[in-house]
């Protein structure tokens, strides 16, 4: 009898390890897959991406672009995504894991094809520099300031906001002011 | 009332001797200041080389440089270097773009559509390798014709001007570089580029991107586009847009203007502010406007300040390591042009303007007229006609009537498409409204395309020897090419394109055939390697992401993946797009593998100790029964 109970006990044992999910795996493995988790102590930045200035300008866009797959309705490609921040990330490698994370189309120079030495947004959802007038293009702001510097070229702190906002008036439109 | 206009006329005469008198440069001096040109384009050059850890006498041309043909890096220290004839390997680049182009046209939306002055640069900068920009390989048996394409029927896509003014100001530069005809049907006309540009002009008289302020780099770039048409008598009627009024004028009066702003926000060291900020570019590009409109940037007083030349206020901004700074001043929100650092894009347009300058100098066309220099006879000419209109004086009344008909005479006989080097005209032009002589010159933009095609002049301005250029398949070149390995990588990509291209323009192409062969079918390799890769791109993007939702099912793909990467060359392995998600898929995929593995050994465990009991417990129980029965027996 007592035989039975032992081995009772260890059934109910597996039964438990199996409900609780049988995840065995090696620290690196474990560090590997849940990177971009998000616990207490992870450090994380948010990001948003917006197009909705060309709402306001929607004769100046390219006809080709009228449609809401390109601009959605409220303007916004993005909604506010917290992220986590792995050491000496810069805001294009968080802007490259959203964009790839939710499938949004981007284009980009890489910092040797240009003069800038820095990483390049040519294109975010098919929205590029120009495509709606002379004066648009994408920009950038962290925690609300506008960076004169390339987005490969600026490393993020913890609780860092970033914004990607299409401008139709070199960034007046979103309240910055470039040296006149 | 005579005795005023006299008055007003010596008045006229000082101001005339103040501002255009120019301080003869002795030839002396000519020499010193050549020299020290020359010296500044090879310190930039040689700059250049050694941020790619290349020694004075490689050339720049080389595989890592020519990965940007067809970019803003790669194609603006080319054209700078081919507008002098500095020797290197133009040949290879040629190649390079033509393939480079040919394949973004095959590509729908991988050229940028939206930016008209991708066409107009790498046209320049094809003519300056000396290469032809309306026959650029082919697309469906049709040469590509990056002239039509990127400015007369640029429109019949994209207007010119959807990036602003700065497509109408490049896309007539680029129109006349080689003085191109325009055919009927085209969508835009010299004129309807000229307008647009003109309309632009702002209040002060200058031209800017978007502010309401003169930008000197935008006042100048329009100066260089509307340089050919100052002679033009020509009238324009349009809007400005700044005054929101209709206006009609020649392109001489806006120049005119744009001038006067420029001399006036002129800085003290001679140099040039954009964005609050002194700066090189600025500087260099008020160079290329001054020297193309064939004004002396060293002795016009408009443009010297304090005793500082353009000259001087550019040169200030060079390191010892013979390279450009952008600016002195250090911004703390652009660490990429720091003032202790000589900078790729200063450098550049440094480079281009002291050409532009040498060029000046020495009589040579200006920096964007690409077609052949001059024949003796028609410098010849036109040095003549610019010396009659010299001994126009400046007050002129009716005896010097006879004179100035002669001159004008001589004016009309130079080639319309050549007068703009009659750099003096406007003397001449002035001096006949005086005496109310007509001026019956022709409007200069009805006629100012000659060439439907052909290449740009590659002349060694150096050392005035036609430009090197080795057409024979050489030992060399057959060493380089057993040199390449036979499992090829895109690592060799402009290396195998320029070695076609030279085998195949080669007169004993006959006696390699068997290269040719062997070098197309490495370029078929690395094509397919190319597709490989952004297949493999295409891949991660649809399969690796979101990356909650990678499961079991993936697990194939995800092995496939892995395995084509693990095909690939390390140098090509770096251009597959985060791999390291792929990695991390793997690895999910793994662990549940294992969890899945795990599942079932203990449900297996669970079934036989469940079996195991069961069977104990039926045991027993038949004991118990045998036991009952046997007790019952008793």
């Amino acid at each position: 009898m007592r035989k039975d109970l032992l081995i009772v006990a260890f059934i109910a044992l597996l039964i438990i390890i199996l409900a609780s999910g049988t995840n065995i795996q090696s620290v690196e493995e474990y560090y590997l897959t849940h990177i971009d988790d998000i616990n207490e102590d992870s450090k994380t930045v948010f990001i948003r991406i917006d197009a909705s200035t060309v709402l306001e300008n929607w004769q100046q866009l390219d006809p080709a672009l009228r449609s809401e797959k390109y601009v959605p309705n409220d303007g916004v490609i993005l909604e506010n995504t917290e992220y986590v921040l792995r050491p000496n990330d810069t805001v294009f490698d968080i802007l490259q894991r959203t964009i790839r994370h939710n499938k949004i189309h981007m284009e980009f120079q890489g910092a040797d094809e240009n003069a800038y030495n820095s990483v390049y947004i040519q294109g975010i959802n098919h929205l590029y520099e120009f495509s709606a007038g002379p004066l648009s293009g994408w920009m950038y702001a962290v925690n609300g300031e506008f960076p004169n510097y390339g987005v490969s070229k600026y490393e993020l702190e913890d609780g860092d906001e970033i914004e990607f906002l299409y401008t139709c008036d070199l960034g007046r439109d979103l309240g910055h002011h470039y040296l006149e | 009332m005579k005795i005023m206009s006299k008055i007003s006329k010596i008045i006229i005469s000082l101001v005339l001797i103040f501002t255009i008198t120019l301080l003869p440069i002795s030839a002396e001096e000519k020499d010193v200041i050549r020299e020290d040109i020359v010296g500044k384009i090879e310190d930039i050059i040689t700059w250049k080389k050694s941020t790619y850890r290349l020694g004075m006498d490689e050339p720049l041309l080389n595989q890592r440089f020519l990965e940007n043909a067809g970019d803003t890096t790669g194609d603006w220290y080319l054209i700078g270097m081919g507008r002098i004839g500095y020797e290197d390997e133009y040949d290879r680049y040629l190649a390079v773009i033509q393939d480079k182009v040919v394949k973004r046209y095959r590509e729908k939306n991988k050229l940028s559509d939206s930016k008209a002055t991708e066409w107009h640069r790498i046209s320049l900068a094809i003519l300056a390798a000396g290469g032809d920009p309306t026959t650029v390989g082919e697309k469906n048996g049709t040469p590509i014709h990056l002239i039509a394409d990127g400015t007369y029927d640029r429109g019949k896509t994209r207007s010119l001007g959807t990036q602003g003014i700065n497509g109408w100001i490049w896309g007539l530069i680029t129109l006349d570089s080689l003085r191109y005809i325009v055919p009927e049907d085209a969508y835009d006309t010299r004129n309807t580029m000229i307008e647009e540009i003109l309309k632009n002009q702002l209040q002060d008289g200058g031209f800017s991107l978007n502010s309401s302020l003169t930008d000197p780099d935008i006042t100048a770039m329009a100066i260089q586009a509307l340089a050919p048409y100052y002679n033009s008598e020509e009238t324009y009627s349009y809007k400005q847009k700044a005054r929101d009024e209709q206006v009609t004028k020649a392109v001489r009066e806006v120049v005119d203007e744009a001038l006067e702003i420029l001399s006036e926000i002129q800085l003290e060291d001679g140099d040039f502010e954009s964005w609050e900020r002194p700066n090189a570019e600025s500087t260099a590009q008020v160079i290329v406007a001054l020297t193309t409109l064939g004004i002396d940037p060293l002795t016009d007083e408009r443009f010297i300040k304090n005793g500082n030349t353009l000259l001087d206020g550019i040169v200030k901004y060079q390191r010892p390591d013979g390279g450009f700074i952008h600016s002195e001043m250090y911004d703390p929100e652009n660490p990429t042009s720091l003032p202790e650092e000589s900078n790729s894009m200063a450098s550049e347009q440094v480079l281009y303007a002291l050409v532009s300058m040498y060029r000046f100098y020495e009589g040579y066309r200006t920096l964007y007229d690409f077609r052949e220099e001059m024949s003796p006879e028609l410098t010849n000419k036109i040095k003549t006609v610019k010396e009659s209109i010299e001994t126009i004086p400046d007050v002129v009344d009716e005896t010097d009537k006879a004179l100035i008909e002669k001159v004008f005479r001589a004016y009309l006989d130079v080639p319309i498409e050549e007068r703009s080097y009659i750099v003096n005209y406007q003397h001449l032009a002035n001096a006949m409204k005086d005496l109310g002589i007509p001026n019956t010159s022709e409007p200069l933009s009805e006629s100012m395309g000659i060439h439907s095609g052909g290449t740009g002049s590659t002349m060694s301005l150096i050392n005035n020897q036609k430009a090197k250029t080795d057409t024979l398949f050489s030992e060399e070149d057959i060493k380089k090419v057993t040199i390449l390995p036979d499992e090829i990588t895109t690592e060799y990509y402009v290396e195998v394109i320029s070695l076609i291209d030279k085998l195949q323009h080669a007169p004993n192409q006959k006696d390699y055939e068997h290269l040719l062969k062997d070098l197309q079918v490495k370029k078929e390799k690395m094509e397919k390697i190319e597709m490989e890769i952004e297949s493999i791109n295409n891949d991660i993007l649809q399969h690796v992401y979101p990356f909650q939702e990678v499961s079991l099912k993936d697990k194939k793909l995800v092995e496939q993946i892995i395995e084509r990467y693990h095909v690939l060359s390390p140098y090509d392995q770096n251009k597959v797009q985060s791999y390291e998600d792929v990695e991390k898929a793997e690895t999910k995929i793994h662990s549940m593998i294992r969890a899945r593995i795990m599942t079932v050994l203990i449900c297996l465990v669970v079934m036989i100790m469940s079996a195991l009991l069961i069977v104990r417990y039926k045991k027993r129980k038949q004991e118990k029964k045998i036991r009952k029965m046997m007790d019952e027996r008793y």
